[in-house]
Parts: structure tokens; sequence; C-alpha cells
């Protein structure tokens, strides 16, 4: 008899997941509270991020699935609008220079193609820069793809291998007996049984977690966003502040970081991440700030002003998870036939990888890493 | 001249024809904003102010429950294009 | 030139002449018109082409909703012309595909 997974969480993680579990011929459902791609995978930049990866593990894990993400195309013979970009991490003071030279002469020994680009050089690869407050940055190759598709992409193929996508669906809690995982029962009461649950469960995961005794480290900052309307290619590479690393992504700093891309269509995406700690799931917690509104002006004035006159379409906002240490919950815990999936830091690039790992758990397979270093972070009180 | 072409186009901005935004109902999206998402349909200029009517008589059309065909797509700011530049716009609290 | 000038209910108002310039050529306008009816009253119907299939696009709502009358206007792409009036010396190129940031500048 087949195994039976249960996937919850419909963002990239979970699609990808079940994408690969039911394709190994395990019988999948995937369970999504609200549509699959509600949560930060519908609000991201659908960036394939190489560079932003922590050394060790996730970094080679980045570097498998930057190879597959390329393939995925092929793979389903659809459009995903995937291209190659330069990925632009930028340095406004000495501070986060070192912190990238740093980090490049790491991630270099790793195999990954860095380069060190002062302002000049800078000019070069992103002529509509505004350079004046830049000290330096770190450029990376990477891709990009549209969100939207890929999810779509995973969850069409999926059902073509008997995947079940059960949407507006909640899980209220994860069944356990002893120390194993059953299932999970939903809000409707309704439980549902199977020999692997799969949290995929993104900024969610710590709550859902609490019930089970476990103890997960996954925290999650705000994040607001706006597109513009489509122009001709005006960005060529992804742009984000060092500072996001530096200072965003610490325990209770209090920094914001912009981002922003072109993407295929020619909108531009321009983000920004909140304050951790400043955020409420509550309906009001997804109106977009006065604060943030202001903070990208400054920064779009600041890096691209030619860019001021540019129509705003539409505004959002996600909460987006991350852990302290940087490095992932994924793997098995301390509660049998339970894996986690989520903290990632980039998301897009890991899709196809994590996937196949989860798939190897649940058959049993012998596992080409030892991610004791993702899992051990999340004990049982 | 007069050029007739046989494509009906549903979403004017993003040129999805009524054929792409049928394809995504079969394919399953019953909502506004899952049609969006698949198809780029009232992702455009005008924000589906041109598009989103047809697009729910579709999903009615095609038997889609109510409850669902007839979900607005959320509005969020800013309602109306506005300039990056006035996004300037200081103090607390939300827009 | 086609103009009414004879309206049933509307009464003609005698409006100024000012000049503008339509992907190069000098065409006349009446002062506050938008830049959609000064168009339609030289007889230019193709405002743009779309960026996919490239099939001219003109008026369509009329009234600032759909965004199908856009054109590139004193270097502003994405300018709707049904609600933009006309400026003497104006200068309007027909939008072919995705507008340019900074077209302005190279007027
Ligand atoms: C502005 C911004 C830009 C970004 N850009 C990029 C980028 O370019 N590239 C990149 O790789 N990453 C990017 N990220 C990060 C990326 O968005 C996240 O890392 C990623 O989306 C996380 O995916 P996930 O599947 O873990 O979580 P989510 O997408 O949040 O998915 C979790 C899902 O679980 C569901 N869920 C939760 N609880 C329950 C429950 N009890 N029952 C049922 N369902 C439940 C939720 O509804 C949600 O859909 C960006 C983030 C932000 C905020
Ligand atoms: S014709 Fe519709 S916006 Fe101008």
């Amino acid at each position: 008899m087949s195994k039976k997974a249960i996937v919850v969480g419909g963002g990239y993680f979970g699609c990808s997941i079940a994408y690969y579990l039911a394709k190994n011929k395990i019988k999948t459902i995937l369970v999504e509270q609200n549509e699959v791609g509600s949560g930060s995978s519908g609000g991201n930049f659908g960036c394939v991020q190489v560079q932003d990866s922590e050394p060790g593990l996730s970094l080679e894990l980045t570097l498998e699935g930057y190879q597959r993400v390329q393939q995925l195309e092929k793979e389903f013979n659809l459009d995903l609008e995937y291209r190659e970009m330069g990925s632009l991490l930028i340095a406004e003071n000495e501070k986060d220079m070192s912190f990238l030279i740093e980090q490049a002469k790491i991630k270099q020994s790793w195999g990954l193609k860095i380069d060190l680009l002062d302002r000049n050089e800078l000019k070069r690869v992103e002529p509509n820069l505004s350079t004046d407050s830049i000290r330096g940055a770190s450029y990376c190759k990477q891709g990009h793809l549209n969100g939207f598709k890929l999810m779509n992409a995973f969850i069409g193929q999926g059902k073509r291998y008997g995947l079940e996508v059960w949407e507006r669906t909640k899980v209220k809690k994860v069944i356990a007996a002893g120390n194993t995982c059953k299932g999970v029962e939903l809000a409707s009461g309704e439980k549902l049984y199977g020999d692997y649950v799969i949290l995929a469960t993104g900024a969610w995961t710590k709550e859902l977690c609490k019930s089970l005794g476990l103890n997960v480290p996954i925290e999650y900052v705000k994040a607001e966003a706006f597109v513009t309307e489509q122009i001709q290619p005006f960005l060529i590479n992804y742009f984000s502040l060092a500072s996001f690393f530096t200072e965003a992504h610490g325990q209770d700093e209090t920094t914001t970081s912009f981002c922003c891309v072109q993407t295929k269509s020619g909108n531009l995406l321009l983000g920004e991440t909140s304050k951790p700690g400043l955020v409420s799931t509550e309906e009001s917690g997804t109106r977009n700030s006065r604060e943030h509104c202001l903070g990208i002006y400054q920064e779009v004035r600041k890096f691209f002003p030619s860019l001021l006159n540019l129509n705003i379409l539409r505004s959002w906002t996600t909460y987006s998870p991350y852990t302290v240490s940087h490095i992932p919950v994924f793997g098995e815990v301390e509660v049998q036939n339970l894996i986690l999936a989520a903290g990632f830091k980039s998301a897009v690039v890991l899709t196809p990888i994590v996937g196949e790992i989860v798939t190897d758990i649940v058959r049993g397979e012998r596992l080409k890493y030892d991610l004791s270093q993702f899992t051990q972070q999340s004990r049982l009180a | 001249m007069l050029v007739m072409n046989s494509k009906e186009y549903i979403c004017r901005c993003e040129e999805v024809t009524k054929e792409e935004v049928l394809q995504a109902i079969r394919e399953g999206k019953q909502t506004l904003k899952s049609i969006k998402r698949a198809t780029r349909a009232g992702m455009g200029a005008c924000q589906g102010r041109t598009c989103s009517k047809l697009i729910t008589t579709l999903l009615l059309r095609e038997g889609v429950p109510e409850e669902e065909a007839l979900e607005l797509d959320k509005a969020r700011f800013p309602l109306v294009p506005i300039p990056v530049s006035s996004l300037e716009i200081g103090g607390e609290g939300d827009v | 030139m086609c103009r009414i000038i004879n309206h049933p209910i509307v009464e003609r108002e005698e409006r100024k002449n000012v000049t503008i310039y339509v992907d190069g050529k000098k065409l006349e306008a009446k002062e506050g018109e938008m830049i959609a009816a000064a168009l339609l009253a030289n007889n230019i119907h193709t405002f743009r082409y779309t960026k996919k299939q490239r099939e001219p696009r003109g008026i369509f709502c009329g009234i600032g909703q759909c965004n199908d009358c856009v054109m590139i206007v004193d270097g502003v792409p994405n300018t709707r012309t049904c609600v933009t009036p006309v400026r003497d010396g104006m200068v309007i190129t027909t939008q072919k595909g995705l507008g340019k940031i900074g077209d302005h500048n190279a007027l």
C-alpha cells in the first residue's frame, strides 16, 4: 500500500513538497487555510536568490536548488517567466561593506562566484542607479521567475500524479499520540490521518507546533510592497541592501530595509521589510503603513530618482518567516513522522531540493544531507 | 480600415483573451484573485476596472458557485494610480 | 478637422487654439480639451500599439478607467490621453508597447 502524506501550507514549500511527493507515488493531500499562495509566497518578488544564502549546508542546498530551478520550465513544459539576472547587495557604510567582503570570501570558498564592486563598476552594471550614497556592492548571478506560475505549476503537475489540494481548509492542530504524529485536525473538526505530516506553514509554524510542546524558533517580519506600472527595461539586477542582513533580521533591531526588482512584464516591485515584533495577523495588520510609504519613497529618491514619477498600481503586505540563526527549520524533529519545512532565508531557489529531500524522508531513503543542524534548534519543551 | 480580430479580449491591459480565462476556470480557478494570478487578467494598468465584471460573468456562466464567483479581489491602496513621489506622506498609522 | 459645430444641447464656446506636436507633426488643438479629443478632431484614431500583439488601440472608455488610450506625453509614458488636457507646445508620441522612463530627456 502506498504511503500517505499530509502537507500543511500552500506556499512555495508546501506546493513543491506536495508535487515531489505525489510524483513519487506518495498519496498526498495539501491543506491550505486560504488559497494557494496566500501567505508570504504570494507577496514576494520571485527572485531565485543565490548570494543571500548562509554558508554551509544552506548554501550547498541553494547551489543544488539553483541548478534544478533552471530545469523546471523544461520539466513542466511551461513558461514560468524564468530568466537570469544579477543580484546586487548594496553597502551604504563601512560596516556593511566589511560584512559583504567577509561574506564574499567565505562564499567564494564554497564555489559561489561573487564579485565585489566599487561605485564605478556599479554604475556599469546598473546604469540607472544613483550611487552617491553607496559605498560598494557584491554581485552574483541569480534567476527570476513568476512565483504564481511556479506554485501553479507544482500544483497543476502534482494533480496529474493524484495530488489532492484542499483550499480554504484550516488545520486546527497536529494530532500526536505520545511522541508520534498521526495526522491533523481541521477547523471543521474533521480528522485526517497519514504516515507523515509536513508543516510548510511559514510564519504560522511556531504557533501550530506549540500544542505539540515543540519549540520552533521561527519569527516573522512584516513586509510591505508596491507594484508600479510597466515600463521598458530600467532595472537590470535585483537590488537589495546589505543592511537587511546586518540589521533588519537581528533579534530586536528596528531597521527597515529596501529591495526592488523589475519583472519580465516590466513592472517594478518595490519593497521594504519592517521591524520584527510589530506584527499582527489581524485584518488591520494587512494594511500598508504611512511609515513604509515614506520609507520606500525616500529609498527610491536616493537610489532611483528617475522613478519618482512612475505610477504605483497596488500595494500589499505579507509576513515573512525567518530565524535569528539564519538557518531554516527543516527536517524530522523530536516528534516522529512530523517534518518541518519553514524559516528558509531564500525560498524559490530551494523549492525543488526541499521537495526532493522531504520525499526521500517519507520514502525512507538514505538522505544525501545531514539535516541535524536544521532540526536541532526545534526542541520539545 | 477596420481590423477584425477573432480573439475576444477580456483584460485589455494585459491582452488576456476569453479563451485563456476559460482555460484557467477549467483548471480549477474559481475566484477573480486566482484567475488574476494564473493569467495576469486584472494585473495591468487599470487593475481590473474593466475586466473584473466580465470575468465574474464568465465564472457564473461556467457554473462556479456564487460564493466564489462573486468574491471581489481586495481593493488596496492606492485605489487609483499615483506617482511614487506622492508616497511622501509622513505621520503614523495606515494608508 | 472634424468637430461638432452645432450641438442641440451643449452651447459652443469659443476656445483659443493651441499647438501640439504629435509624432513630430504640428497640429492644432483647442485650449483645455483632452488630448484624445484633439487627436480625434485631427482624424487620429490610433494612439498606441499593444505590447504583446502589437495591435492598434485608441479610445475605449473615454473616462480614464481603462488605460487603452495611453501615449507618451511630454516624455511620460502610459499617460491617459482621455483625461489629460492639451497644453500649448505639448509633445505627444504614439506608444509602441511599453513606454520608457526618461524619454523626456531625449526630446
Ligand atoms: C517583500 C518580500 C520579498 C521577498 N522576495 C523573495 C524573493 O524574491 N525570493 C525568495 O526566494 N524569497 C523571497 N521572500 C521570502 C519568501 O517570500 C518566503 O521565504 C517564502 O514565501 C516562504 O514560503 P513558505 O512556503 O515557507 O511560507 P508561506 O508562503 O507563508 O506559506 C505558508 C502557508 O501556510 C498556510 N497556513 C498557515 N497555517 C495554516 C494552517 N493552520 N492550516 C492550513 N494552512 C496554513 C498559509 O496560509 C500560507 O499559505 C520575500 C519576502 C518578502 C516579504
Ligand atoms: S479611453 Fe479608457 S482610459 Fe482613456
